[in-house]
């Protein structure tokens, strides 16, 4: 699946950022390769949503570079919407539309950005809706959907950009337990299906079957990056092991 | 499924001897004024004399045609229509710029907020109309419109505007009121933007839509929901802040009662009977505000 002549898809080098003093990203480094999925996890508080949203700049960065497909991505650069329409973000609130149906959800981002037909559009995201199994609900409104439903709509209007990769933030930790297993299930199937994925997740079940890599985070840090069973087997720093031991015990 | 009994039936709602009491002391409050009126001021109630003034008979065909006082009521009702949609537009840009992320454009409609609404309206009125209206008015050669061009002498103008020779006075006292109202519009426009959340911000810049686009398909018609009822109370507000455009010799319902007041003598009647035309035109535009309401919330609830 891996394209080694193209570029990685991301490129993050001694990437840092502050909140007024407080450092919430620290000398950050990692490359994503294309057809890669990368599982972010570590503690509350210690950057991993921060740094996904680095990416699509939906938080900027203040020193360091970042790559995303080959460009250059610089805090309050002009064009930054070519950049976000090549990366979709699913997040933990799901953030749908509420005063759109579901399938103009979908529609909104290809008939706005890409400059494509409504019919054409409607037929995309039809598409999606069924790959995410929820073709059905197409004419609801987001409120009259479960957060499981809700949360495979967002998935599907994320894919509807047909995006080079995708970013999850969290995306089940606002869930009833009975619903995350269908948005996992989801997530898998893209996953085999080849799409670039970096997943911020406590679902180490999840991150076992999926991830290539794993990458614990703690205060802004990258601690450990390693193979999913090598990371929950035998983590080699010992702020790895106590958080695992922490996400066991409860 | 097990029957369940139905829930009793709520207390019934009834007036309390408190209540009736409180009635009577109004009523004798009431009924004390109505006394110290008739008895000791000793007026002489001629209702006919202002009554005249609302509509009167045509010499000439015969028929019964607007008065003064109704041609006020209904340049009252064109400012305040033309000032809505005015002050609208102003408010909706300003209250835009309160939001947006350019320091000069906050700046610029955070001044233009604060100025309006820590002068008094009477005085912001003085200064724009001596200062503002009288020089630049002039300039732009809206002094002496060409009342005879086929643009100004015609049904539509004379139905939206008036009478063309006044076109001057009422555009300055429209731009005067929307002015003032706007800076009201442009704080009920900012907290309906930032009522948005914050998430709905990131997911259309997720999508990698325009800040255009995102203004338009997102934040705004979703901000309109919560901002209607405030911006109908707003209107409401401005119809009855109209009054005050009187002072620049605007000729609307209080100006030309003022002139019925002072020429008939008949100041009881007249302010009355202006008082009930502002009435009935506020509490007409309230209840079909409330109706509306009503139902954008019915549709609302899915």
């Amino acid at each position: 699946m891996k394209d080694t002549n193209a570029p990685p898809l991301v490129e993050i080098s001694a990437l840092c950022k502050w909140y007024g003093e407080f450092s919430a990203l620290y000398d950050i480094n990692l490359t994503v390769a294309r057809g890669e999925k990368v599982v972010i996890c570590g503690p509350s508080g210690s950057g991993k949503s921060t740094l996904i949203r680095c990416i699509n700049q939906l938080e900027e960065h203040q020193q360091g570079t970042l790559r995303v497909d080959g460009k250059d991505v610089r805090p309050g650069m002009k064009g930054i919407e070519a950049i976000r329409r090549e990366v979709g973000m699913v997040f933990q609130s799901f953030n749908l539309f509420p005063h759109m149906t579901v399938l103009d959800n979908l529609v909104l981002g290809p008939v706005r950005n890409r400059g494509m037909s409504r019919a054409k559009a409607r037929e995309l995201a039809m598409g999606y809706l069924e790959k995410v199994r929820i073709a059905e609900q197409a004419d609801k409104y987001p409120p009259q959907l479960s957060g499981g439903q809700q949360q495979r709509v967002a998935i599907a209007r994320a894919l509807c950009m047909q995006p080079k990769i995708m970013l999850f933030d969290e995306p089940t930790s606002a869930l009833d337990p009975e619903m995350i297993a269908g948005v996992l299930d989801v997530m898998e199937t893209l996953a085999r299906d080849g799409m670039t994925m970096i997943v911020v997740t406590h679902e180490m079940g999840f991150a076992r079957r999926v991830a290539d890599r794993v990458v614990f985070m703690d205060e802004g840090e990258i601690v450990e990056v390693a193979p999913p069973e090598e990371f929950f087997t035998a983590p080699r720093t010992d702020r790895a092991a106590q958080f695992l031991s922490q996400l066991l015990a409860h | 499924m097990t029957r369940r009994a139905l829930p009793p039936a709520p207390p019934p709602r009834r007036l309390t001897m408190v209540d009736w009491l409180l009635f009577a002391l109004v009523a004798a409050v009431l009924a004390y004024v109505v006394w110290r009126v008739n008895a000791v001021l000793v007026y002489n109630w001629e209702w006919h004399r202002v009554l005249r003034f609302v509509v009167r008979v045509d010499p000439d065909t015969g028929q019964w045609i607007a008065n003064l006082l109704l041609q006020g009521l209904f340049t009252t009702i064109r400012l305040a229509f033309w000032g809505t949609i005015l002050a609208a537009i102003i408010g909706l840009i300003m209250g835009y710029w309160r939001t947006c992320n350019s320091l000069a454009l906050r700046i610029l409609s955070r001044t233009y907020v604060e100025l309006i609404r820590n002068i008094p309206p009477l005085i912001f009125i003085f200064i724009f109309y001596f200062f503002i209206a009288s020089q630049i008015f002039p300039a732009m050669g809206l002094n002496n419109i060409n009342t005879s061009s086929p643009w100004v002498d015609n049904a539509f103008f004379r139905f939206a505007f008036g009478d063309p020779r006044l076109f001057t006075n009422f555009l300055t006292g429209l731009i005067c009121l929307a002015l003032f109202e706007a800076a009201y519009i442009t704080e009920i426009v900012r907290a309906g933007i930032q009522s948005v959340q914050k998430g709905q911000w990131e997911a259309g810049r997720a999508i990698g839509l325009s800040r255009w686009n995102l203004l338009r398909d997102i934040i705004f018609p979703q901000a309109i929901r919560k901002i209607l009822p405030p911006l109908a109370g707003q209107f409401i507000t401005l119809i009855k802040d109209s009054a005050i455009i009187s002072l620049i010799s605007v000729q609307e319902l209080t100006f030309l009662a003022t002139e019925v007041a002072a020429s008939t003598t008949k100041v009881f009647e007249t302010w009355i009977l202006v008082g009930a035309m502002y009435f009935g035109l506020c509490y007409f535009f309230a209840f079909v505000f409330a109706r509306l309401e009503e139902r954008a919330g019915r549709s609302n609830h899915r």
